[in-house]
């Protein structure tokens, strides 16, 4: 612990490092609860104390807030007496997460009059082996699909470049230098494995990676542009088991393969209806994102070009739909727009607005039910959500 | 603890920001920007010539070892990181795998040749690594070759050794004139310069060999602009994606400096020049005449050192006389006219010498009127590349050179707030105002950035389709 003070004022700044501190085993919200409460608590002297709902800027839409209020409350009675009027200190934090932790600074001051007493911070580490989900709610955006479950990690550790759900509960994740493979439970996405790509990894500005489920989903081909190899992974058992490396990424109706153009996002390749690229991002069934973000649909005739503009993600959640990343200019929000496969040029049957910019999507199901899962940039770093779908209408 | 602790707090603090704008789009790789620039650098050679446009050839073409961050501390670039020994006295950096536009590879022979080029070059930033390493201050002086204070132990690490344990040694490579070259002078900035026409233009590709990767643009296109009022029309007409002016990306990166001459009368009196620090309303001029400005008085922008209001305040007074004042031509003509109406109301008789901004530091009047931009945007660097503008105090230079020396970033910054607000106490350099530097672009550009230097980076840039 330390305290800092300012010079120009009385408040003292305590910083608590909570994960020293508290049971390993706990969740991380609870052990943030623990420390903070112990700290109110020492600052109190004996005065009252009233707990503010904190400002959530996790980005769970406040439950996580909500969640550390109650927790803190339960954690302090007994200790201080807690109060809503009468002379008493009041204490407002901010909720916010990074990579690996969660924060939350709180300003303690005497009510009435507002003078500041104290400034205090703690953080908790997340859980390695654990992604929380939490459910994160914009609205569903009218359509004809119904939004079940929308729910969203903590930021990961480094960049995502692809994503894809395998069976009904599993989730494999591209990131620049490795593989991981993810089982999806009640508490959030646990990490089954993880395996590095081959060194040595390539100065790319902005990499690119794909993911190419093999058809039984057993087997998972994978290629980033800051790796000198293709590499098929067995997904076996629950472990990721590294069986081939190939100078290209395997690729349906493609014979040599897909390589990036180097040291960008670009993949390069023959394939079959669809032309040379470049590609941004490639679907199995024949779709394509080329360099320019504009939507490509392949023929006998050759690629079609569609005129929707896209970003950097493409997947099929269903046969009769395409998902793409929304394709503005820079924004603090995107969104994933649901195309009909049949005519895919007409406008959106939906779109799903998203906090952050989507840099990758995966997908799998059937016209019944079906599970979106995108690679979400934002400030705090890149998130993972995961959005199940159904009909409204059976 | 205590510096964990901040590091928690700015952390924390950071959480509660603003969200970043986040491209759905993009960055997408392609494309080309042309860029307009008041002047152009003769040549190509690393450091070789200050202004806008050298600036921005030598940002595009070369490399350094180091950068420097936004806290002003050394960054990674072609050294991919560092140690020291022997009490920090001995630094050692170890190179990236890294190539040079013409595919040779950068080895630690080329960072020590290029080194020994900068000590010898006209930059204030190598004078100062001079002052500190072993034999420095001989061989920029040409009294021999021997220079016992940079070794090459083998071809991906050089080690250079300091005379007593300074603070920051390595900032001074982040000079623009410190990159690294060939044999054959070629550079490993992230775009190849190619077919250059001397004085107009000058075009440049991707490197796909660069040590930060590949830029997104396909091609930068450096062209000569007329005048500074062609801006907006050069960009409606899509002849020009970029160049000095506003609306755009900009960055509070300059100060508005008045140097007074401390060796001609009037201004030999400190009370004649404390008079004319008095006179000059920066808040004024920030209000009217230079929007986005800082008012606060302080000879480095906010983000380098934050001004902390301390020093002492100037007495009016009323000087008398007659003074020439060399005034740059990026000053804003409203801006300098001001002044000059200020110095006027004191008495004195002005007559002003326009002047480029490359050569006004070297003017020969009573006072000079400039936008400055440090060469290394690194506080300590920055006072005393001012410093060295003026003959300090005993007094002042002590303070300086206490900063300077100063290892422990905390005491570093304090004594650096000190060594500020005695130089200014001097009233030979007068700061008027913190003023953004800003390029307007045309829409569709992202990525495009000024750094602390108030140059126009491009590394990042990209354009919509």
């Amino acid at each position: 612990m330390s305290v800092l003070h300012p010079a120009s004022c009385t408040a003292a700044a305590v910083f608590v490092f909570a994960a020293a501190a508290a049971a390993p085993t706990a969740a991380p919200l609870a052990r943030l609860a623990d420390t903070l409460a112990s700290e109110i608590a020492a600052s109190a002297h004996g005065s009252a104390i009233e707990v503010a709902t904190p400002e959530d800027r996790t980005g769970s839409g406040g439950s996580l807030a909500l969640d550390l209020a109650s927790l803190l409350r339960a954690r302090l009675e007994g200790r201080v007496r807690l109060a809503s009027s009468g002379p008493r200190i009041r204490v407002d934090s901010v909720l916010a997460e990074a990579p690996g932790r969660l924060w939350v600074s709180a300003r303690l001051t005497e009510e009435p009059g507002g003078r500041l007493v104290d400034v205090l911070a703690a953080w908790a580490e997340s859980d390695p082996m654990l992604l929380s989900l939490v459910p994160a709610g914009p609205a569903s955006g009218a359509g004809p699909l119904a939004v079940v479950a929308f729910r969203r990690t903590p930021p990961v550790e480094g960049r995502v470049l692809d994503v894809a759900p395998v069976g009904e509960d599993r989730v494999l994740v591209l990131y620049e230098a490795a593989l991981a493979l993810y089982r999806l439970d009640e508490a959030g996405l646990a990490l089954l494995s993880r395996r590095e790509l081959p060194a040595p990894t390539l100065p790319v500005r902005f990499p690119g990676g794909t993911i190419f489920l093999a058809p039984a989903e057993g087997a998972a081909w994978v290629l980033t542009s800051r790796s000198p190899h293709a590499v098929l992974f067995a997904l076996d058992g629950g472990h990721l088991e590294e069986r081939q490396q190939a100078d290209a990424l395997f690729w349906p109706r493609t014979p040599r393969g897909l390589r990036y153009r180097p040291g960008t996002n670009l993949l390069e390749g023959t394939v079959a209806d669809l032309g040379d690229g470049p590609f941004l991002r490639l679907d199995a069934r024949g779709a394509a994102l080329t360099a320019d973000g504009r939507l490509w649909v392949g023929s006998a005739e050759g690629p079609r070009a569609i005129d929707v503009r896209a970003g950097g993600g493409l997947a099929r959640p269903a046969p009769e739909l395409i998902a793409i990343a929304g394709g503005d200019p820079p924004a603090s929000r995107d969104a994933v727009r649901l195309l009909d496969a049949r005519d895919p040029g007409r406008p959106p049957l939906q779109s799903l607005p998203i906090d952050g910019a989507v840099r990758a999507l995966g997908a799998r199901g059937t016209s019944a039910k079906m599970r979106l899962v995108a690679a979400v940039d934002e400030e705090r770093g890149t998130h993972l959500v995961l959005i199940d779908l159904a009909p409204l209408t059976p | 603890m205590r510096r964990r602790a901040l590091c928690a707090a700015t952390a924390a603090l950071a959480a509660l920001g603003p969200l970043l704008l986040h491209a759905a789009l993009g960055p997408r790789y392609g494309g080309e920007l042309r860029v307009g620039v008041p002047d152009m650098p003769a040549a190509l050679e690393p450091g070789s010539e200050r202004g806008i446009g050298a600036g921005l050839v030598a940002m595009l073409a070369h490399e350094t070892l180091v950068g420097v961050d936004e806290a002003g501390f050394p960054a990674p670039a072609l050294a991919q990181g560092w140690s020291t020994a022997a009490g920090g006295r001995e630094w050692t950096l170890r190179l990236r795998d890294a190539a040079f536009h013409d595919g040779r590879p950068v080895s630690a022979a080329d960072a020590a040749r290029s080194i020994r080029r900068f000590l010898r070059s006209s930059s204030f930033a190598a004078a100062r690594l001079a002052e500190g390493v072993d034999g420095g201050a001989a061989f920029r002086a040409g009294r021999g070759e021997e220079l016992a204070g940079l070794a090459v132990p083998d071809a991906k690490r050089i080690v250079l050794r300091f005379a007593q344990a300074p603070g920051l040694p390595l900032a001074p490579l982040a000079a623009t004139a410190a990159a690294v070259t060939g044999p054959a002078g070629a550079g490993a900035g992230p775009f190849v310069p190619a077919a250059p026409v001397p004085g107009r233009r000058l075009a440049l590709t991707a490197f796909a060999g660069h040590v930060g990767g590949r830029p997104y643009l396909d091609r930068v296109e450096v062209v000569t602009l007329p005048d500074g009022s062609s801006v907006p029309s050069e960009i409606a007409s899509g002849r020009i994606d970029v160049a000095p002016g506003e609306p755009g990306i900009s960055r509070l990166a300059a100060t508005l400096l008045l140097i007074l001459d401390p060796s001609r009368p009037p201004f030999d009196r400190p009370a004649a020049r404390a008079a004319v620090a008095a006179a000059i309303d920066g808040g004024d001029l920030v209000r009217h005449l230079i929007p986005g400005g800082d008012a606060a008085p302080a000879l480095l922008v906010p983000a380098l050192l934050p001004p902390l209001g301390l020093g002492e305040t100037p007495i009016a007074g009323r000087v008398t006389g007659t003074a020439t004042l060399a005034v740059s031509l990026d000053v804003p003509p409203v801006a300098s006219q001001r002044v000059v109406a200020h110095l006027t109301t004191l008495g004195l008789r002005v007559a002003v010498v326009p002047s480029s901004p490359a050569t006004v530091l070297a003017a020969p009047t009573h006072a000079r009127l400039l936008m400055w931009t440090p060469e290394v945007p690194e506080a300590g660097l920055a006072l005393a590349e001012l410093a060295a503008l003026t003959h300090p105090s005993p007094a002042t230079r002590e303070e300086l050179t206490a900063a300077l020396d100063e290892t422990d970033p905390a005491r570093r910054r304090a004594r650096l707030h000190r060594a500020e607000a005695a130089l200014r106490s001097e009233w030979v350099l007068v700061p008027l105002a913190s003023v953004p530097v800003s390029y307007r672009t045309r829409p569709g550009v992202h990525g495009a950035a000024v750094d602390l230097g108030g140059r126009l980076v491009l590394e990042d840039a990209w354009v919509e389709p």
